[in-house]
């Protein structure tokens, strides 16, 4: 109890979240969304020609061409936009994650509220050489975070920093 | 299917389904044998965690710091039984994902893994229930509240009155509606009738009993329903915990510790505020799917009881500053927005089906406008964040008045939402999670950002158990 202090602490001298400059991901993660994107182009393309085939109704299936075009077009432009905004930022004490173009959402998860950490990597990620970094608390769905596009052993180097400011924080 | 069963399938077709099968069998074997192969898991020391390796395409690796484990054991189906093998489970707090069970491990091993696993999960937890006991001595006042047979009459009576009054215009407006078609058709029969009839003030007080009986039953069933979930409650203050009891038919018993408790929420309405009754709802810490479970209602208290219930579960301080943050008007506008858009749609079907007179259209969107816009305002009026030294409250509500308290240091992690059409308003929404649910206050303006950052430094400075 001797170095105990009770200081009032000035708000505004606090290290501010929205100041943090945040490291962007992987231009390799715009690939793999273009490219699963690109996939259900070419599947709902091939739908599209289908029908064409059969020779419905040709007016409306111009329609249908004209939304496909239209929903697509936003896609392939709002992956090249959220490309830009995703970014993380780890701090002494906590772990920042940026994302959304439309809505942009930050989330600040501090380290000693993390539970645990994990790297999962799917097809896509094997090809082209990405990891997805998941960060796990006990705030439910809305509080996890997981953060794509990754190299791989920044990933790794990341969970392991993670792990160890985890037990840090114990002691 | 059908087909081969009238005509008998070729012999090729059965050789191809054969070569089929095979195949097919040949690939989950394959499948099998390579996620066995990755599937590894081990114990990290140094890094001070359980580490688990799993999947065949998507790689997942979990690592499961040792102070984080809540619970280790292991079980047996019949199937494992006969193979000899075991499953053991790493249970964490939080959300889904956050439990390991390992399959099939020898009896031997699992047996291994388990003692040192709840080595290791004990020497963290004793580290930290020996912490607390230091840290938790506050005063112990001891009491003991007890719900009287008249308290739970006033909380049936009071808190769904509502639906017997929607009750009651329902049974009035058919009625009246069953009378006008009636009267309509029969016109001279009932003229005559009407005749021989006592008089009207007869006929509206036989209208008036019938009111009263079916109010009468809706409350009864209420008082009812609060009997049979609330009967006996019993709050009772121990050392260190918070004992509730209650229920006629399944008695439910819960210990509460300030240190378990989330989030609090104390709610009333004007007529239970005159009653001096409050219901309290806790939110204890627990996995995502049991959140629900996991709320405590206790109806009934009294504002001296709830002050009691805050001083126990929570160490009052002064507060060096208190700041009340109040949504922008853009919030408004937006609920309002949404809440006018039947009404505009409901436009369109008078417009194209001939159901309704226009004029009786104009009246019910005319009441219902009115209704929602003056709901909304008040709901928007009654919102209000207030953030201190070492809590956070919300409040809302305009009929049920809703006040939610979190304490600073038991945050998870917080977000802040901005969408495109905030940024030139300086607005942002924000969720505060928490392991008992989120609480969340949308379109503030960016000055509240410096106390975002103060409970930060509350949360990362503070090595105190939030559960």
């Amino acid at each position: 109890m001797e170095n105990f202090t009770n200081k009032t602490i000035d708000i505004s001298s606090l290290p501010q979240f929205e100041e943090v400059d945040f490291q962007p991901i992987s231009r390799k993660y715009l690939i793999k969304s273009n490219l699963q994107t690109g996939v259900l182009l070419c599947f709902v393309l091939i739908g599209w020609v289908i029908l064409f085939y059969f020779n419905i109704n040709l007016n409306q299936l111009i329609l249908l061409l004209a939304g496909i075009v239209l929903f697509f077009g936003f896609q392939f432009w709002n992956i090249s936009r959220l490309q830009k905004n995703y970014g993380f930022a780890l701090r002494e004490k906590d772990i920042l994650y940026r994302r959304g173009y439309l809505v942009n959402k930050t989330t600040v998860v501090p380290f000693n509220r993390i539970q645990h950490a994990s790297i999962s990597r799917d097809v896509w990620d094997k090809m082209l050489g990405i990891s997805t970094l998941k960060i796990f608390t006990a705030g439910g769905s809305g509080s996890d975070i997981s953060i794509p596009g990754l190299a791989p052993d920044l990933a790794l180097r990341m969970k392991e920093a993670l792990a160890e400011k985890l037990t840090a924080n114990e002691s | 299917m059908v087909y081969f069963l009238f005509t008998g399938p070729s012999a090729t077709t059965l050789i191809y389904i054969g070569l089929g099968l095979g195949v097919m069998a040949v690939l989950l074997l394959a499948y099998s044998f390579v996620y066995y192969r990755k599937f590894l898991f081990h114990i990290d020391y140094k890094n001070e965690e359980f580490v688990l390796q799993e999947g065949v395409f998507n790689t997942e690796e979990l690592a499961i710091p040792f102070d984080k484990i809540q619970q280790v054991y292991s079980k047996r189906s019949i199937l494992q039984r006969i193979l000899n093998v075991n499953s053991l489970v790493v249970e964490t707090a939080g959300s889904k994902q956050e439990e390991i069970s390992i399959k099939a491990i020898s009896n031997e091993k699992a047996n291994q893994l388990l003692a040192i696993l709840i080595k290791v999960k004990d020497q963290y937890s004793d580290e930290l229930s020996d912490s607390e006991v230091t840290g938790e001595q506050t005063e112990d006042r001891l009491w003991t509240h007890e719900l009287s047979f008249l308290t739970l009459l006033k909380i049936g009576i009071s808190t769904n009155y509502l639906r017997g009054l929607a009750l009651i215009a329902a049974f009035f407006t058919t009625i009246y509606n069953e009378i006008r078609t009636v009267s309509e058709e029969h016109s001279e029969i009932i003229q005559n009738y009407l005749d021989k009839m006592p008089g009207t003030v007869e006929s509206i007080s036989i209208f008036f009993v019938i009111a009263v009986i079916v109010l009468f039953l809706s409350v009864f069933i209420t008082v009812a329903e609060v009997f049979i979930k609330y009967f006996n409650l019993k709050l009772k203050q121990t050392k260190n915990s918070l004992e509730l009891e209650m229920g006629l038919k399944t008695n439910t018993k819960v210990s509460l510790q300030p240190r378990r408790v989330q989030l609090l929420q104390v709610i009333t309405n004007p007529v239970q505020k005159w009653l001096n009754l409050y219901e309290v709802r806790i939110s204890l810490a627990n996995s995502e799917n049991e959140l629900q479970k996991s709320k405590i209602k206790i109806p009934g208290l009294d504002q001296a009881t709830v002050a009691k219930v805050n001083s126990f579960l929570y160490t009052e301080k002064v507060s060096d500053f208190e700041e009340t943050f109040t949504p922008d008007k853009l919030l408004l506008l937006r609920r309002l927005i949404i809440s006018l858009v039947p009404a505009l749609a409901s436009v369109f079907i008078v417009v194209w089906f001939d159901y309704i007179a226009f004029s009786t259209w104009l009246l019910a969107a005319g009441i219902y406008t009115l209704i929602a816009i003056i709901w909304q305002i008040l709901m928007f009026k009654s919102l209000k964040l207030t953030i201190t030294e070492d809590f956070l409250f919300k409040k809302y509500g305009v009929w049920n008045k809703t006040t939610e308290r979190l304490e600073t240091y038991k945050i998870q992690s917080i977000s802040v939402y901005q969408p495109l059409w905030y940024e030139k308003k300086n607005l942002v929404n924000i969720i505060f999670h928490t392991a008992g649910g989120d609480i969340s206050f949308r379109t503030v303006n960016k000055n509240i950002l410096p106390y975002i950052n103060y409970m930060f430094y509350k949360i990362e400075s503070n090595s105190r158990s939030w559960m």
